[in-house]
């Protein structure tokens, strides 16, 4: 047996919730765990609109900045691929079909910096006070949630200015808002585990980002990818969510549902080892750091 | 009858790297080679806290007091052994431990209050009372990081009892602030002890001890040397903070378990 905490029936007869840190098994543990998650979910708002806060209100272009990032990118995507290398896009202007797939990356993106900033100021913070870890990884993907919000604003912009038209495949676009979370949210478990239990990580992080980055259709059209690819491609949920998020705003491409199972297949494993992985590294934080 | 804390055969063992890649090491060979030595901070303690009373942990710097504290706080697992606490725990563990510099005193406050799980508002309405008792005045809104030590030890002391604890830990946080403020300090912990709480308390500082506790753990090595009235205890204290010898040494072991 490790630690055993229950917190009972207090002194002024206020009731506490039971806390049971206990050595069972991983799944035996993760429904407690995600109670307690929810009663924190006030912690996890509050940390994700500090973040929010302090990126919008300290710097003094605030706002700017947020819109600067992925337009640059375009920029530089839309001369180099879409006029130079003459990069398809499926038939729709490019800057737009480009600029999906920078808003679907930026957000992944600077989910992964995000583990990189406080993952040791947070590492600390667990050592000092208790509170459920979990707070941690989903209180960083706020940000780059209200920074894709805006990016989005942009998007619109630019689909009135190419004269795009909306897709009806739209009402399908909250699923692959909801894939493209839960893939931020991978990223954030993984690299924070990874970044508290190894100090090296940041130097690992980068490569490991773009090699991502090439192997999604980000600034392609996945429709080039050869047939023999095709399998192994799928396999990456990042594709999937990118293609699902064409699919449904422009129509391009086919409905993306049979091609998307492989990827939410290694999405939903690499999601429970993730939580595995924090919840043992986040359990040793305060031995390792 | 059950005590507001308990440990029941509490060790904490830490294991010793020598350099950071031999913590890869062990981990690519799976555990079946040993890179790494062994530190006991506690060994074995079996301790009892009742309500309504006020312990001093003594013991020379390094003797695993701390490291006690944050087991009891959730924060550490003991490696072997169980704790269980009753209540709500709030702990000044360091010099406005959990902080963070970049946020305001206020913002502070009510993130502390988050992680104890207490809503926003309630700490809200808390607030002037924090304010007051940490005698931060305008800084309240201002980040913790413009704050002298005293300040930011104040608000952390006035954070933890604001909030209605059952069980506090203090860790040699009297300290930083001045005479006053440690007079008013204890004038809270003694309230608070009043009230029928459970007051864990580290300090070096004697005669704090003798006014104000009622028993005293002596802890040498990582574990409970004397246990008892504090009369008792603090001779037997300063007899072994006499003698260099008596203190436990900190020797790093060689694991007990074969690999």
């Amino acid at each position: 047996m490790r630690l055993l905490n229950i917190n009972m029936i207090s002194s002024t007869g206020q009731e506490f919730k039971t806390r049971i840190t206990s050595d069972s098994k991983f799944f035996k543990r993760l429904i407690p765990q995600l109670v307690e998650l929810w009663e924190y979910r006030e912690l996890i708002f509050f940390l994700g609109w500090k973040d929010v806060m302090s990126r919008y209100g300290r710097t003094s272009l605030g706002f700017i900045w947020v819109i600067v990032q992925p337009l640059s990118s375009l920029v530089v995507l839309s001369l180099v691929m879409g006029k130079l290398m003459k990069v398809s896009s499926d038939g729709f202007p490019y800057p737009v079909f480009a600029f999906i797939g920078i808003l679907c990356w930026q957000y992944l993106m600077s989910t992964a910096s995000a583990t990189q900033l406080p993952g040791l100021a947070a590492g600390r913070l667990l050592t000092k006070v208790y509170f459920p870890p979990l707070t941690i990884p989903i209180s960083i993907l706020v940000l780059p949630f209200v920074d894709f919000l805006f990016g989005s604003i942009v998007l619109v912009g630019m689909m009135v200015l190419w004269h795009c038209q909306l897709s009806v495949n739209i009402v399908w676009l909250p699923l692959f808002l909801g894939l493209e979370i839960l893939i931020a949210l991978v990223i954030s478990l993984w690299f924070m585990a990874l970044t508290i239990a190894f100090h090296d990580m940041r130097h690992v992080l980068p490569i490991l980002m773009q090699l991502l980055y090439l192997a999604s259709p980000v600034f392609y059209s996945s429709s080039v990818v050869p047939k023999n690819f095709a399998v192994l491609y799928d396999l990456n949920p990042i594709a999937c969510v990118i293609q699902g998020f064409r699919w449904s705003i422009l129509g391009a491409g086919q409905p993306p549902f049979a091609a998307m199972i492989p990827g939410t297949c290694v999405l939903i494993v690499l999601l429970c080892l993730g939580f595995t992985l924090y919840d043992f590294v986040s359990r040793k934080v305060a031995d390792i750091i | 009858m059950s005590y507001p804390v308990e440990l029941h055969g509490v060790s904490k063992r830490y294991n010793i790297y020598d350099r950071p890649v031999d913590r890869l090491k062990e981990l690519l060979w799976r555990n079946r080679r040993c890179y790494h030595r062994e530190f006991w901070a506690l060994r074995d303690l079996n301790l009892q806290f009742e309500k309504g009373t006020m312990t001093a942990l003594l013991g020379p710097n390094g003797c695993g007091k701390s490291t006690m504290l944050q087991i009891i706080a959730g924060v550490l697992q003991p490696t072997t052994g169980s704790v269980s606490v009753h209540g709500r725990v709030t702990a000044i563990l360091e010099l406005g431990s959990g902080f963070q510099p970049e946020y305001t005193g206020r913002e502070n406050a009510i993130m502390y209050g988050l992680i104890l799980g207490i809503s926003q508002e309630e700490m809200e309405s808390h607030m002037d009372e924090i304010a007051r008792f940490a005698e931060i005045g305008d800084f309240l809104d201002q980040p913790v990081k413009t704050y002298s030590s005293g300040m930011v030890v104040r608000l952390a002391y006035a954070c933890a009892t604001v909030v209605d604890p059952d069980i506090l830990l203090v860790d040699e946080a009297l300290a930083v602030g001045d005479v006053r403020f440690q007079k008013r300090c204890l004038d809270k912990v003694v309230e608070l002890r009043e009230k029928g709480k459970t007051i864990i308390f580290v300090t070096h500082e004697t005669t704090v001890v003798e006014w104000f506790c009622h028993r005293a753990i002596v802890i040498n090595g990582g574990k409970v040397l004397a246990d008892g009235k504090v009369e008792e205890m603090l001779p037997l204290y300063k007899k072994l903070m006499d003698d260099p010898d008596a203190i436990a040494a900190k020797v790093f072991t060689a694991p007990a378990a074969a690999y």
